[in-house]
């Protein structure tokens, strides 16, 4: 203590001096890059655009917005623009109503995920940048200001998880109570939107908009009536795999290596519940720790006498296990991929060993929807590099989504948001990646694709229109079975 | 003041600020900022005692920790038990598996302890990860309610913020009382000479379990607070991230006293809600306020208050001396008026 005691008060001052030099030399990083303005610039535009409803006296970077606008199908756009034209007239509402609507987005900005969180970000902020908002800068937490939706002023609060539920819980709860956040966007893993799910549901007058998490169970069994899900679940990005496998394959008997946790379940489910049901026979069901490096104990696993090998991975387990299976068995026996084991995000780092492998997912590059298009070209202009993948596409059809049943709703979040919640629930559109709409448990029923990797990028083998939650089976029996889970569906 | 004086003044002091953070505090600091420090306060306390008494750096705390929230989930969720029974049981597997931890690594010291004890840390998180049948695997434990004690409901804030702080006073009593008892002595002596305490009969080994699984009753009770708090437990609670932020909250806080757990996890709690609003780098920004705590002060936070505190008195006596001898140059100028007197009677009384 004497010690301690005797030490100069300067050090401690020296020492949070440094700290602060840091953290100031950290904000450095983000705001001195001259990039963010540069890019900040193109977006003021597609702003305007939507103001004055048309967009028609517009440069080219902000014909995209406008073209995705006038995607909205038509009664919506009409009541947007209703609601435009009404600004004047509804001054009193709007005056009133000007406090300003506080959007939360959240997504994996720390940990394991870290990278997707970014791409993430960039579907929020996309969305949000046509409705008037610019970027404050470049990084991921930035936010965007300024953006307006019938007058009322939208504000975007920005918060990471590491993909842990409890930290999510606790970063929409800062966002909710803290931040007075009444829409959430996110969260982008499976798990965390259970536990959002609990937490929301005593929480009634916030409405919880998913990102990408793919739990079935976030809107399949006992759905909260504050839940919205616009895009697939895990089960449904697989949809078709078995089908093709068996059917324009000719594959018999396969075995599967997943990651051992809720969302590979789904999607090994899914596969295998078409698949059996065609006649075909699971000879192994391998399940491998999250974030394992070695697989040369798995891959041994695998029987030498399966016609495919499904397997369903995320990130660098993905890579990880691809190379490792290379080496052990010189590739005799073919692949079919999770659709986030060759999701666009990852694409490049398989580089040509992805090139032909098979899945099923929401995103193709070949589309040639004009949304889609759009949509690639606007976020190559505000994110310059970036090209569309599952994380961009879904957070930015989440936030869009929200946007728009708002501005139907004149920004009117009284009652519970009861109004709006239930505009969310009407919402219908063509997104960049097909056309969406929401069924009684408000999950969306979607569009999906059935694709090869080539060139570096997602080509459509097939388009599965209009896939539901159960996967076109009868509901009460889907339902019925349980979960997916390691030994359910139990295929013969 | 007597020392009996002085343990009575500040349990008073701790009950006033228990009884009145409520009230000055939003519904979301009391929650996420007062209850999540808490318990966070109570398992740190845990490693505290290990660390700043026993001198055993424990890196299995969090693994007790999740055993008794675990076990408590499992008990309620998958066999239907009443929560307080399953809270009496979580609450002794913690000592158990702190008396388990304890047996397995009573002879290591240093680095190998740190080794031993980490590898049991991650082999709890991977069977909480793996041993679906028991555990749920990744997805974990969801919707857990908290219980109702006297028919108050736990899941409310402010009755689950005075539980905890309960149990947060208890602990730290409960700690300084083992401290004070011949056994805290044994502790202290593995810390500073174990061939000493050999040679004078002690069982190092056995000193060693015990000091486990003292710390683990601690550890438990935080386990089953933090499944209250958060509804939930999932191998994500109690993976290598926790065990680090665990060391971390001690590290900050001083291990030589209980009490800087409590500060360290106010501290760290603090950092991860509010950091975030002006950088991106909540982590980095951790990260070197540990550094600099670290550098600043062996005894962390609780190191630099105190030596504020004694660098205060020290440069009040300082002034005070200076004014006596002002004054008294002064009084032998001019006559003294009564209010010298009785400024300068002040100074003496005081000092």
């Amino acid at each position: 203590m004497r010690n301690l005691g005797a030490g100069p008060l300067w050090r401690i001052l020296a020492a949070l001096a440094a700290v602060a030099v840091l953290a100031a030399s950290c904000g450095d990083d983000d705001s001195t890059d001259d990039t963010p303005s540069a890019g900040t610039e193109p977006v003021e535009a597609p702003a305007d655009a939507t103001d004055t409803g048309g967009g028609a006296d517009t440069d080219d970077s902000t014909e995209e917005p406008s073209a995705s606008d006038a995607a909205v199908s038509s009664d919506d756009s009409s009541d947007s623009s209703a609601s435009d034209e009404g600004d004047s007239s509804g001054d009193a509402s709007t005056a009133e109503a000007s406090e300003p609507i506080t959007i939360g987005a959240i997504s994996t900005l720390d940990g394991p995920f870290a990278a997707l969180g970014d791409f993430s970000m960039h579907g929020v902020k996309l969305a949000l940048l046509e409705y008037g908002g610019t970027l404050d800068g470049d990084s991921t937490r930035d936010t965007v200001t300024g953006a307006e939706v019938a007058g009322v002023p939208i504000e975007l609060v920005i918060e990471g998880s590491d993909a842990t539920p409890d930290v999510a819980v606790e970063a929409t709860r800062r966002m909710v109570e803290q931040d007075g956040a009444n829409i959430i966007i996110g969260p982008l893993s499976g798990d965390e939107g259970l536990a959002l799910k609990d937490y929301v549901r005593e929480h009634p007058d916030v409405t919880l908009v998913n990102g990408t998490s793919a739990s079935q169970d976030l809107t399949l069994r006992d759905p909260a009536p504050n839940v919205f899900r616009f895009g697939g679940d895990g089960a449904m990005w697989t949809f078709g795999v078995g089908t093709y496998a068996y059917q324009e394959l000719g594959h018999r008997r396969i075995a599967t290596v997943a990651e051992d946790y809720s969302y590979p379940y789904d999607q090994v489910g899914a596969v295998l519940t078409e698949f059996c049901a065609l006649g075909g026979t699971v000879a192994e069901r391998i399940w491998v720790p999250l974030g394992t490096q070695d697989y040369s104990s798995f891959v041994a696993q695998i029987p030498d006498d399966v016609d495919a090998v499904f397997f369903a991975m995320g990130g660098t387990d993905a890579i990880n296990f691809v190379k490792q299976y290379d080496e052990f068995t010189g590739q005799a026996i073919p692949l079919i991929a999770g659709p986030t084991a060759v999701d666009q995000s990852v694409l490049t780092e398989l580089g040509s060993r992805a090139e032909g492998l098979i899945s099923s997912g929401p995103v193709v590059d070949d589309s040639g929807l004009a949304e889609f298009d759009a949509f690639a070209e606007y976020l190559d202009d505000v994110f310059p590099g970036q090209t569309p993948n599952i994380f961009n596409v879904y957070y930015y059809v989440a936030t869009k989504s929200a946007l728009q049943a708002l501005e139907e709703v004149g920004g009117d979040l009284s009652d519970g948001s009861a109004a709006f919640q239930a505009a969310l629930a009407r919402q219908s559109w063509t997104t960049p990646i097909g056309p969406v709409v929401l069924d009684d448990n408000r999950q969306a029923v979607v569009d999906m694709y059935l694709r090869r990797v080539s060139d570096g990028a997602q080509a459509t083998i097939e388009t599965l229109p209009l896939v539901n939650a159960t996967l076109g089976f009868d509901r009460d029996e889907y339902v019925a079975q349980g979960s997916f889970s390691r030994d359910n569906p139990s295929c013969g | 003041m007597t020392a009996r004086s002085r343990v009575l003044a500040s349990l008073a002091a701790t009950a006033v600020a228990i009884a009145v953070t409520p009230a000055l505090v939003s519904d979301f600091v009391l929650l996420q900022i007062a209850i999540k420090s808490l318990w966070l306060g109570i398992a740190g306390a845990s490693l505290a005692f290990l660390i700043g008494q026993a001198g055993l750096i424990s890196l299995a705390q969090t693994a007790v920790f999740g055993v008794s929230g675990y076990v408590m989930a499992i008990l309620v969720l998958d066999h239907g038990w009443d929560v307080w029974l399953a809270v009496a049981v979580a609450a002794a597997a913690g000592p158990v598996a702190g008396l388990i931890v304890g047996a397995i690594s009573r002879r290591a010291a240093g680095l190998y302890l740190m080794m031993l004890t980490l590898s049991i840390g991650v082999f709890v998180f991977f069977f909480a990860q793996q041993y679906q049948p028991i555990t749920r695997g990744h997805t974990g434990f969801n919707g857990f309610d908290a219980p109702t004690l006297f028919g108050i409901d736990l899941n409310d804030r402010r009755p689950l913020f005075y539980v905890t702080a309960v149990a947060a006073v208890a602990v730290v009593a409960g700690f300084r009382y083992v401290m004070a008892t011949p056994a805290g002595l044994a502790y202290r002596g593995i810390r500073d000479n174990p061939k000493r305490l050999q040679a004078l009969g002690y069982s190092t080994e056995a000193t060693t379990v015990s000091a486990f699984a003292v710390a683990g009753l601690a550890a438990g009770a935080g386990g089953v607070i933090s499944v209250w708090y958060n509804g939930a437990i999932s191998p994500g609670s109690i993976d290598l991230t926790r065990t680090i932020e665990l060391l971390i909250v001690v590290m900050i806080g001083g291990a030589l006293r209980i009490e800087g757990a409590f500060l360290g996890a106010l501290a760290v709690t603090l950092m991860q809600n509010y950091v975030s609003d002006f950088t991106n780098r909540t982590e980095t920004l951790i990260g070197a306020v540990f550094m600099v705590v670290v550098l600043v002060s062996r005894q962390g936070l609780t190191g630099i208050l105190l030596g504020l505190g004694s660098r205060a008195q020290r440069v009040l006596g300082w002034i005070q001396r200076r004014n006596s001898t002002l004054d008294r140059s002064v009084t032998d100028d001019s006559r003294r008026s009564p209010e010298h007197a009785s400024r300068t009677g002040q100074h003496a009384a005081s000092q």
